[in-house]
């Protein structure tokens, strides 16, 4: 390497030390407990989607009865929300659902597909989490589809598209305390299976204990850009970071690029203390087609929400930065 | 306040970028939510939710940097309200002093 590459490398490790490719919004957070219109506990990740220039963010309330549920809340520039009066969707009371949602609802997804809004959550119960999909077409109703995993399965992300004519999801199944992504399929939305692993914990990083899909994947020319969680264990307890990676169009289990470091990780108040301190993790991001802009929204602490702001091609160099980026 | 309509404050005005803000209600437990949208030396305006919004001439306490380490507390007095969208409203206040 010659001198001046090498200047120019030092320089750019400097200039990023420290920084997160995600700018914090300044009104963040933009969503905590006085904001909730009745009684609870805590606020924290949220699902989003635009529908016109209306955004709505489908946000995990946790009661005081320590159960999540899901309420609304809406907006007309993506920064501002107001929370509907009364929650929207509550564990269900009929089976099959009711006893596999018996200690709550996590953590949903929103994925618009075909014209049909879809919502992949967890469905939490002593026998553990596991993934269930619901549709609506007003987020006031929700029509349950069916239970789409067996515990231990968390993080389910429904791809915005079919893949050479099936549906694609991407999941987070556990083996003891380790997590990794994997990619499985349906014909019916119902029944999954070809189950492949699509991304790994990796050993020395920032994401080596667990890893799952956050937003639900963003269609790009360069592949399914995924904004996925990674969780590092320290003396003080798990870390949970944000990270990108670029799985291929046609096959989503072959990682076709992934950034090396976090784009976003806690440094803020509001994401270091909370009912789980040093969490950033994120259920949903709105692409703005006219600006090129994405708009993600994270859970802090499990505590709060608060909104990131990048350029969609700065999270797409990301995914092809080498391990010197950081 | 921003809403183009004729602007009756002769202080300079310092536009603030979206800084959090929680207020109350005199005598009311409730805390309401917002950001400020500018200062100046006597006055603030903040952004609240419409349903939430206070009226000309009621009596609030605000608080500045809600959620962080050292939040501020000043009285103030609701002078008018405005429509800011269709969720939210501004709200400008005549501050009665820090305390």
């Amino acid at each position: 390497m010659t001198q001046a590459a090498q200047t120019t490398a030092s320089q750019r490790r400097t200039r990023l030390a420290g920084r997160d490719v995600i700018h914090r919004w300044e009104g963040n957070p933009i969503v905590s407990l006085e904001d909730i219109p009745f009684p609870c506990n805590t606020v924290f990740n949220a699902a989003a989607t635009k529908i016109g220039d209306h955004y709505l963010l489908l946000i995990r309330v946790e009661d005081q009865r320590g159960r999540s549920i899901f309420a609304l809340a809406h907006s007309e520039d993506g920064y501002r929300f107001v929370v509907d009066p009364e929650p929207v969707m509550t564990p269900a009371d009929t089976e099959p659902f009711a006893t596999y949602e018996a200690c709550g609802i996590e953590d949903p997804r929103i994925t618009c597909l075909d014209g049909t809004h879809y919502v992949m959550y967890t469905a939490y119960s002593h026998y553990g989490p596991r993934l269930a999909l619901a549709k609506t077409d007003d987020f006031t109703s929700f029509t349950r589809i069916a239970l789409i995993s067996e515990p231990v399965n968390k993080d389910g992300a429904l791809f915005p598209k079919k893949i050479n004519g099936r549906y694609a999801r991407l999941d987070r199944p556990m083996v003891g305390s380790q997590g990794n992504i994997w990619v499985s399929y349906s014909d019916d939305l119902i029944h999954w299976g070809d189950a492949q692993v699509a991304m790994t914990t990796r050993p020395d990083h920032w994401d080596c204990v667990r890893v799952g899909a956050s937003a639900p994947p963003i269609e790009t020319d360069q592949g399914w850009l995924e904004i996925y969680h990674g969780v590092k264990d320290t003396a003080g307890g798990p870390i949970y970071r944000l990270g990108v990676a670029m799985l291929d169009l046609e096959n989503p289990a072959k990682v076709v690029g992934r950034a090396a470091i976090p784009i976003l990780t806690p440094r803020e108040y509001y994401e270091r203390v909370g009912d789980i301190g040093n969490v950033v993790f994120s259920c949903g991001a709105i692409v703005e087609q006219h600006t090129g802009l994405v708009k993600m929204y994270y859970g802090a602490a499990d505590t709060c929400i608060c909104v990131g702001i990048a350029k969609l091609d700065a999270l797409i160099t990301r995914c092809f930065e080498g391990e010197d980026s950081g | 306040m921003s809403t183009g309509q004729l602007e009756l404050r002769s202080e300079v005005r310092c536009a603030r970028v979206a800084e959090r803000i929680c207020w109350t209600r005199e005598d009311a437990g409730n805390t309401y939510t917002g950001w400020i949208n500018d200062t100046s030396r006597n006055e603030v305006v903040f952004i609240t939710p419409r349903r939430d919004r206070p009226s000309p001439g009621e009596h609030i306490e605000l608080t500045f940097g809600a959620g962080g380490r050292a939040p501020q507390h000043t009285a103030a007095e609701v002078l008018r309200t405005e429509p800011y969208d269709r969720y939210f409203s501004l709200i400008a206040c005549k501050h009665a002093g820090l305390r």
